[in-house]
């Protein structure tokens, strides 16, 4: 470029009249609005962003009949998640999510044909018995037990909303 | 600011300007503003991608969803369709503006590429309408797409590139949004991007061979303030006036109302009512753009009175582009006017 | 100097007005039309499982009343009776294409009749919508036909002409043998017929189904289906709880809710409200609504029932009109009839029986026979599997006429009020045998109003 720098810092025209702290007090204000308005709008955005309108997974299922079930039997119902079980004492459920950071445990054992040994986690080898306690693996705490009602026409439900006590049994 | 090393925004400048290329009443910062509007829709379209959804089950819904349901989701949808209306109006008035001053003056590759751009723009606002999917795109979805059929030898194959089967149908709204987001919207950055470089490579905007020069620092700052500006009119805008939702789009039933094409097709759509499709349809808005890439060739190949509101040695570039402009506007205007 | 002293303003100015714009925008969505209905603004979703299509109608609609069990809005959603772009909160949008009366016979075919609901098969007495649109409530046949014979226009008051053109239709056969039409033409008087006549198609044709309501209290009411199965009251103002409906502007239903448990006031809102005046061709509202103050509720019914002309015994004023005309008289059978006098087929003896036998009844046994679907439908009614029900000579059930041991027990459909029913077997009626119509009856048995 064949240009003779000018002064960079100047407007065309512009001397040293203006008062300088008047031109400071109007560079801070704009500084502080633009910096204002950028977080709203971010946060507009990000508002936006975090709408959802996809439906909530099912909180709740139902089983079918409990004479459906042999005893002992261990079966996965799909809709919430957990793994129905019936033993000499009657039913409970146990969530088949992993307390490590969420895939679905897989049943060592079908508790009919062979004896339910217990669960193990096909991500990072988490390991639990029968009755969902941990044993070994990262996982750090273990099984949720879920609640299992009968409802008023005698099907089985399984909330994965409430926790219940590990010796609870719904006897059918 | 106090510190004088060169900012981002100032080094995508030369270090000094001609005044003349820097004066607002120049320019009018056109091709500016319309770098700024690419922006604002490049920003508000990737937060409406997180919402829409091309098929012909959730395409009009989704929108619906952005509309109602979604915080702000009207906000960014006005924005982002304010945005792509001014844009084409921009575009326009940039290039009558390079017409007149002999902008186009020993930059013929970049006024090639800035109607490639033009093009883009147009094709931007169509395919995006069409996304809406709600009764009031029809027209331009039906008419719009049977017109590719009209272009001899190629016409089958565009109108499947277009609209992805025989007929319009469940692979259109996925073809349109590919097109929309994707595919013309990479062919324009690409094109952007080439353009400006080009500017600069061409030795900045044109100005007339003597003028004293000055620093891009009064450049970069009017450039601020007229980004402030038309950000806020976009804003207050998209504040107050919404982007059309009609009900869901029926191709099967006919329209209620006479329906009209989008106002960028109005020509064309009035074109039609004259004459045959292929003629009003599809060769004479090639011949519009022939005569617009033939114009540093055929009209005006000098170099003189570059950097000169309507200077002499362009004169018959300069009429002929306002003809073309002129007949564009006033079937435009007519149509509108039905 | 000046220029210089402002050169900071400007952009300052500007950033100001962008962020006038986002603040904008907060306030904006913060005051969507939609969320002045609600105390706790949300947006509510309904996905019914008849069209599977989310709806948002009751962001804005939130708390009205469902419109009947059978009806829920789970299930059948806002948009497949009411129209409409159910995803959008927009006034406007969201309202195009409203149907705001779905009952309208003009759209019923695709509302209460789509999905074949109500216009299915007449075997499964599915067939509610073809009886309706040929009942003489909708052709109004009867009042055409005979101003037409009053004023020459034609020999008989055979009905020729009808509000729209309709042909008979394959309803149930036996109609005991009254007397029936083919087809009628639509009803559009000549340019060379009496003055009267035309007259009478420019003034008259006010009190068909598909005619809108005289503006005015007693008279407010839908049309179509709801002119009877959407109940108003006389003052024609709503009370139901959508956020949305005015309160104060009269012409609206009661509430929000079909019912099949009707009391004589809607019936009135179109029966006993008045005379054409032959000479002139025009209505006369009666003059003697609303009741004079002093009267009592009972005294106050029969004043504003019936005309002061009316003939009427007990029951007819102790009981509501549904609870002795059928649905067959009152919505059609799928015949076309010339007037009222054919349509109707209820005498006296339908519940009261003769000197020498009961009413006749039958025992319900199949799950499935109307009488259980009927009385379902009405809060008022309890009907089992072996219960005894009076039927009508063409077989009809009369779900709420139900024999309890020897007692014949009638339960008012409106109100739920029981009655036992006195029989004229046993009595000591003196009527001749061969003379059970009701005229008969009447000339024994008519209250007189005060
Ligand atoms: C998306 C659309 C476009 C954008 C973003 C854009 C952007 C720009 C920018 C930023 C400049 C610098 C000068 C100025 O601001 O006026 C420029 C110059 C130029 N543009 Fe465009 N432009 C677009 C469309 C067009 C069109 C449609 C044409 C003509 C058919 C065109 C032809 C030119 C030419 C020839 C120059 C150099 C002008 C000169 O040096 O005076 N551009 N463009
Ligand atoms: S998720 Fe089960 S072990 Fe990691």
């Amino acid at each position: 470029m064949c240009a003779m720098p000018t002064n960079e810092n100047e407007w065309p025209g512009e001397e040293d009249v203006e008062p300088l702290s008047r031109r400071k007090l109007f560079t801070g204000l704009r500084k502080a609005l633009l910096a204002a308005t950028g977080a709203l709008a971010a946060g507009e955005a990000a508002q936006m962003m975090a709408h959802s309108s996809q439906p909530e997974p099912p909180e709740s299922a139902t089983a079918g009949k409990p004479e459906d079930y042999a005893a002992p039997s261990l079966t996965f119902v799909r809709d919430v998640r957990a793994y129905l079980v019936r033993d000499a004492l009657g039913f409970y459920a146990l969530d088949a999510v992993c307390s490590h950071l969420g895939c679905l445990v897989r049943a060592v054992g079908d508790g009919q044909n062979s004896p339910l040994l217990g669960f193990e986690c096909p991500c990072h080898n988490s390991h639990y018995d029968a009755q969902g306690e941990r044993i070994s693996g990262p996982a750090p705490r273990g099984l949720r037990y879920l609640a299992v009602e009968l409802d008023s026409t005698g099907n089985l439900i399984i909330h994965r909303d409430r926790e219940t006590h590990p010796d609870d049994r719904l006897i059918a | 600011m106090g510190d004088s090393r060169a900012s981002f925004f100032e080094h995508l400048h030369p270090a000094t300007i001609p005044a003349r290329s820097a004066a607002f009443t120049y320019t009018f910062g056109l091709g500016g503003i319309s770098v700024l509007l690419v922006l604002v829709l490049l920003v508000t379209g990737v937060l409406l991608m997180f919402f829409y959804e091309p098929s012909l089950a959730r395409a009009y819904s989704s929108v619906a969803a952005i509309t109602y349901e979604a915080p702000y989701g009207w906000f960014v949808r006005n924005l982002h369709y304010w945005a792509g209306q001014w844009l084409v109006v921009t575009a326009t008035l940039h290039m009558a503006r390079v017409v007149f001053t002999g902008g186009y003056k020993r930059r013929r590759l970049n006024w090639l590429i800035g109607l490639g751009l033009l093009v883009l723009v147009i094709l931007l606002d169509f395919t995006g309408l069409v996304l809406r999917w709600d009764a009031d795109v029809s027209w331009a979805l039906l008419v719009g797409t049977n017109l590719l059929r009209e272009v001899p030898l190629l016409g089958e194959t565009l109108y499947r590139l277009a609209v992805g089967g025989e007929t319009v149908g469940a692979a259109t709204p996925v073809r349109f949004y590919g097109w929309h987001i994707a595919g013309l919207t990479i062919a324009l950055l690409f094109l952007g991007v080439w353009h400006i470089w080009r500017v600069r490579r061409d030795g900045g905007i044109s100005h007339a061979a003597r003028t004293p020069r000055l620093s891009r620092r009064a450049l970069v700052r009017t450039e601020g303030l007229a980004t402030l500006v038309v950000l806020t009119m976009l804003g207050v805008v998209s504040l107050l006036w919404d982007a059309p939702l009609a009900p869901p789009a029926d191709l099967n039933t006919p329209a209620a109302h006479e329906s009209a094409a989008p106002w960028f097709f109005l020509g064309v759509q009035e074109a039609l009512r004259f004459a045959s499709p292929l003629l009003a349809g599809v060769i004479a808005p090639l011949l519009v753009l022939g005569v617009l890439a033939a114009l540093p060739y055929a009209l005006d190949r000098s170099a003189e009175g570059e950097g000169h509101w309507f200077n002499a040695a362009g004169r018959r570039a300069q009429i002929v582009f306002a003809a073309a402009l002129l007949l564009v506007i006033a079937l435009t205007v007519r149509g509108a006017l039905r | 100097m000046r220029r210089v002293a402002l050169a900071g303003l400007w952009p300052l100015l500007a950033t100001a007005g962008l962020l006038l714009v986002v603040v904008g925008a907060w306030l904006r969505e913060r005051t969507a039309p939609w969320r002045r209905y609600q105390d706790d603004p949300q947006v509510r979703a309904v996905v019914p499982s008849l069209t599977g299509q989310r709806e948002l109608c009751l962001t804005c609609h939130w708390s009205i009343e469902e419109i009947s069990p059978s009806h829920p809005v789970e299930v059948v959603g806002c948009v497949a009776c009411h129209g409409g772009v159910g995803i959008a909160l927009d006034e406007d949008l969201a309202h195009t294409g409203l149907i705001r009366n779905p009952g309208d016979l003009s759209v019923a075919a695709q509302t209460c009749g789509g999905s074949a609901c109500h216009s299915g098969a007449p075997a499964d007495h599915r067939d509610h919508l073809p009886r309706v649109e040929r009942s003489i409530q909708a052709t109004y046949a009867g009042a055409i036909a005979y101003v037409l014979r009053a004023f020459g226009v034609q020999p008989d008051s055979v009905a020729r002409f009808g509000i729209y053109a309709v042909q008979s239709y394959e309803g149930p056969p036996d109609n005991g043998g009254r007397p029936v039409v083919e087809a009628l033409a639509a009803f559009q008087p000549a340019p060379d017929a009496p003055p009267l006549v035309q007259q009478f198609a420019g003034n008259c044709l006010t009190c068909h189904l598909s005619a809108e309501a005289i503006q005015a209290p007693y008279f407010y009411r839908a049309t179509g289906c709801s002119a009877c199965h959407v109940l108003y009251d006389n003052d024609g103002l709503y009370k139901g709880g959508d956020p949305t409906l005015p309160r104060d502007e009269p012409g609206h239903m009661r509430r929000h809710e079909l019912t099949t448990a009707i009391p004589y006031t809607q019936c009135n809102h179109c029966h006993n409200r008045g005379n054409y005046e032959l000479p002139t061709m025009t209505f006369v509202p009666r003059a003697d609504i609303p009741a004079p103050d002093y009267l009592n509720a009972i005294e106050r019914r029969v004043h504003e029932y019936y005309q002061p002309i009316g003939q009427f015994t007990l029951c007819e004023w102790e009981l509501d009109c549904v609870d002795c005309h059928t649905r067959r008289e009152v919505m059609g059978d799928g015949y076309l009839y010339s007037s009222q006098r054919d349509a109707r087929y209820t005498e006296c003896r339908t519940c009261h029986g003769t000197l020498d036998a009961p009413p006749l009844s039958y025992t319900i046994t199949d799950p499935d026979d109307l009488a259980l679907r009927l009385a379902f439908l009405n809060p008022n009614l309890e009907l089992q599997v072996g219960d005894t029900i009076l039927m009508t000579d063409l077989g009809e059930p009369l779900p709420h006429v139900v024999w309890r041991g020897d007692r014949l027990e009638l339960t008012m459909k409106a109100t739920g009020q029981r009655y036992d029913v006195p029989l004229v077997l046993g009595s000591g009626c003196q009527q001749r045998p061969d003379q059970q119509e009701s005229h008969y009856c009447h000339v024994c048995h008519a209250y007189e109003r005060e």
